[in-house]
């Protein structure tokens, strides 16, 4: 470090943070070594922990201060990496490392991995934690002001200029791990406005704007780490596991689409005609994610036996997962979190999928990739029924009917969903960079929920080929049957309050929309308003004149009234007007 | 051939048996005939893991002008299924559209085994498929076992007890080979592409055997909707189809439905229509239609257009 820095020690700043870990973590006897130390903030905090503070730097003027407050400290260069090791056991000279802190250090210095590793040597006898505070550069005032081309250094803070490496929660994460660091305590510094956030009339920045609204859920969906200002964290010594410090550019392989089966193992013979139809698919790009939700002990044995009994090219292509929590939306966020898929699709084990349902969505994401895919399913009853032997299958008891537009209308889809989620297929993407997941407050409705906020977010794309069949159980056991009215109704206001609360991205062609949707309400009042008009009854007739003998007699009696004879007449006759 | 009483007749597989699935391509796609081949080799192999069969074969025809397949992709295709516990495959190159009827004749006459798996080529089958439409064969008079077709199931009624049907779909049925030849085969003089399965269905009631539709045993046919979300027919399908009902119509005794359709094709403005009540007249006076049967009506159904009560109509 080239710069000393004197910042004061707060409870609620990062030296507090980091003596709140360094007292869950350090014990109350060892070494505490500060690289980086400046002043030494939390050198007194630390001694009255019981432990022994020893700072470390390349400065003259932090180093004498220390010393003059009566704390052990050395001239260090952590850029001297090699020589890093050995300096350090001297400084120790046997004593026990009850810890290590570097705090706003490792950002200043380069070979951070190499730091890092030779502190983990270091620290392994004693099994010593490392305490480290980093500014952190994926704060959203920093995204947002990028956005407008403004990377604005200063003198301190999240974007000081004597910074060498700009560090966000993935790289601080890969740099540990790498280095045979295991995290045990977060207690990253949050601010809502951090001192990046400048001008003040900055639109981005302004979180009363729309801009500044949509770009702040967007950040805050994609990582927690949204209004991070300083990642304080603690770590203990672990196996190093390499991950990539520098980003690959080549696209990772992955399948074009993953399916995902949820089942309750209650209906073995529906699940297995939705793999038979996976089985036939066209295009065999893609891997089923089968997910057994709160499955019987006694039913497990029978999905395994569905999966083992698969072609083998499909079983190589299908994992199965159980999940025994949660509602029927809690599946649906495992899976998707397993997807490698880069588009995912849900297909239940009771609705079955035509031979060129992938083929439809891989033609589709090719031409429109990012969007949301859109296909058509017909639909159909089936019963259930009870087989001699006792096996449970159905039958199918209607012809396939069409109730579902070809086109997507998305205002129309504000109203109800009219997409069976077999139909769509959205960007794996979503969730992997985004951060969406499903709703699971939601026991019903959750992929319209999760339809609107896609497609709102990347669009659609839709092919007006018929590649489902969705299928509506005439008696048994449907998600349609088992909740009630209002818990349907519940739940469409959860979905809609929330979409009317937040600000969103329109398609082109919204405009044109409103105002032929305007005018033709208007239009249809006006008509409205006419039929009225001819249908309404006529007024009732004006009352008759009055005749001018009881107009002269009303005036009359009006002055006889206002005379002080009548008031004095009105009081001997007890209150009684005197007419 | 007149119905005979149903009486006694015991079940055609009692322990381990032999299988010949076979199929006739008609410039059917690779890689739709290596999925159908790979899904029937799982079912043969978990079929012969729980001992049901000691030997089993598939053979393919080819009614295409050229070679559906390669003899490269035939080679891989016998590798695949072979890995999997399959005896041999056979592949045929008929050098002429020969139709389904004379197609399955022709393959069967290489058939040595107990059963034989009548199947469309492009066929996606349930791994238990099988095991599931062996089992029916076990109970005595039972003579041909239908599988449910998917996505798009076909609406002809069956009971729910006993699997009873008025006839198996050829798209995917079971039949036990000295039946298939007992019975005559399949009609390959009257019928080229459609009715050929119901009117060997038939045959077979008339021969006092029951045949039962199997719904555990799900097939994958292909079939895409048109636009409009219904069946579009092609023209020569059309044709066919019509050519068809009106030799089916004739086989089983009602004149009057042959009066009948062929009033309608010829009022038909759609050219195959009118060409098929063309055809019957033509096949009519030159003796090539074949000698009614099941004069009283005991088997054969004619219901709205159907040959069995439907459970709907699309």
């Amino acid at each position: 470090m080239s710069t000393t820095y004197q910042f004061n020690y707060t409870a609620d700043g990062v030296y507090g943070r980091t003596v709140r870990l360094a007292a869950e973590l350090a014990g109350n006897s060892g070494v505490v070594l500060d690289l980086g130390c400046g002043y030494g903030a939390i050198a007194e905090p630390l001694r009255d922990l019981g432990l022994t503070y020893v700072g470390a730097d390349t400065d003259g003027d932090g180093i004498a201060d220390l010393r003059k407050r009566g704390f052990e400290s050395h001239v260090i260069d952590l850029a001297r990496v090699s020589e890093l090791l050995p300096r350090l056991r001297e400084i120790l000279a046997g004593r026990k490392l009850a810890a290590i802190a570097m705090l706003d250090v490792l950002e200043h210095v380069p070979h951070n991995l190499e730091i890092l590793t030779a502190l983990r040597e270091l620290s392994a006898g004693d099994a010593a934690a490392l305490l480290v505070s980093i500014p952190n550069v994926g704060h959203r005032d920093i995204a947002f002001k990028l956005l407008t081309g403004r990377w604005e250094y200063t003198e301190t803070g999240l974007l000081d200029r004597t910074h060498i490496i700009h560090h966000t929660e993935s790289l601080l994460h890969a740099l540990m791990v790498s280095a045979g660091w295991r995290v045990v305590a977060v207690d990253d510094l949050p601010l809502e406005e951090s001192d990046q956030h400048f001008p003040d009339d900055s639109i981005v920045l302004n979180a009363r704007t729309q801009l500044s609204r949509f770009l702040r859920r967007v950040r805050e969906e994609s990582a927690p780490q949204a209004v991070v200002n300083q990642f304080v964290r603690a770590y203990l010594p672990a196996h190093a596991r390499p991950m990539p410090i520098v980003a690959d550019r080549s696209n990772p392989a992955r399948p074009f689409l993953s399916v995902v089966v949820r089942t309750q193992g209650r209906r073995p013979a529906t699940l297995r005609d939705a793999l038979l139809c996976l089985a036939a698919q066209s295009c065999d790009d893609f891997e089923v994610l089968l997910i057994a939700h709160k499955v019987a002990p006694e039913l497990r044995p029978v999905i395994e036996r569905i999966v083992e009994d698969l072609p083998q090219s499909l079983r190589r292509r299908t994992r199965v997962t159980g999940v025994d929590h949660g509602n029927r939306t809690t599946p649906l966020n495992v899976a998707f979190a397993q997807a490698r898929g880069v588009y995912i699709s849900v297909l239940d084990d009771d609705d079955l999928v035509l031979g060129h349902w992938v083929e439809t969505f891989k033609d589709l994401g090719t031409a429109h990739p990012g969007q949301v895919l859109r296909s058509v399913a017909v639909e159909q009853d089936i019963e259930e029924h009870v087989a001699d032997d006792g096996a449970l299958t159905y039958q199918t008891v209607s012809a396939p009917r069409r109730p579902y537009p070809r086109e997507f209308d998305l205002y129309a889809h504000f109203t109800q969903n009219f997409t069976p989620q077999m139909c769509l297929a959205f960007p794996g993407a979503l969730f992997r960079e985004l951060g969406f997941h499903f709703d699971e407050e939601l026991d019903t409705c959750e992929d319209w929920d999760m339809e609107l906020r896609a497609v709102l977010t990347c669009g659609i794309a839709t092919s007006p080929e018929y590649t489902a069949i969705y299928r509506r159980w005439r008696t048994g056991h449907a998600s349609n049957t088992v909740h009630s009215q209002e818990i349907w109704e519940a739940n469409h206001a959860r979905i809609t309050k929330r979409l009317n609360r937040q600000t969103h991205l329109f398609p082109p062609g919204t405009v044109d929309y409103i105002r032929w949707t305007t005018r033709h309400m208007r239009e249809l009042e006006d008509e409205l308003a006419s039929l009225r008009d001819v249908v309404r009854p006529p007024p009732p007739p004006p009352p008759p004149p009055v005749p001018l003998r009881y107009k002269v007699a009303d005036r009359l009696n009006l002055a006889i009234k206002r005379t002080p004879a009548h008031a004095v007449l009105k009081k001997l006759l007890g209150g009684k007007d005197g007419d | 051939m007149e119905l005979t009483e149903l009486e006694f007749k015991p079940p055609f597989v009692a322990g381990k048996t032999s299988l010949r699935a076979q199929a006739v391509l008609y410039d059917t796609e690779p890689a739709a005939v290596a999925r159908a081949l790979e899904s029937l080799a799982r079912s043969a192999e978990l079929a012969r893991a729980e001992g049901l069969l000691h030997h089993v074969e598939f053979a393919l025809g080819d009614s295409s002008k050229t070679p559906a397949l390669t003899t490269r992709q035939i080679r891989e295709l016998t590798e695949m299924v072979e890995q999997r516990g399959v005896d041999k495959l056979e592949y045929q190159f008929f050098d002429r559209n020969m139709g389904t009827a004379a197609g399955h004749n022709r393959l069967f006459q290489a058939s040595a085994a107990d059963l034989v798996l009548i199947e469309n080529p492009d066929i996606v089958v349930t791994p238990r498929l099988i095991a599931d439409l062996i089992a029916p064969l076990r109970v005595a008079s039972v003579g041909q076992v239908e599988a449910r077709q998917l996505p798009f199931e076909h609406g002809k009624a069956y009971d729910l007890t006993t699997g009873d049907t008025s006839w198996a779909s050829g798209a995917c049925s079971l039949v036990p080979s000295a039946l298939f030849e007992s019975v005559g085969r399949y009609d390959e003089d009257s019928f080229f592409l459609y009715c050929d399965d119901v009117d060997l269905s038939w045959r077979v009631r008339m021969a006092g055997y029951r045949v039962v539709f199997q719904p555990s045993a799900s097939v994958f046919h292909d079939k895409r909707l048109s636009p409009s979300g219904e069946w579009s027919p092609s023209a020569a399908e059309v044709y066919y189809s019509a050519e068809a009902a009106l030799i089916l119509a004739h086989k089983y005794s009602r004149p009057d439905l042959v009066e009948r359709h062929l009033r309608t094709f010829d009022a038909s403005p759609l050219e195959p229509y009118q060409r098929a009540a063309a055809t019957y007249r033509k096949r009519l006076g030159e003796g090539g239609l074949p000698a009614p049967i099941d004069s009283d009506h005991k088997v054969a159904q004619f219901i709205d257009g159907y040959y069995a009560r439907q459970r709907f109509t699309s």
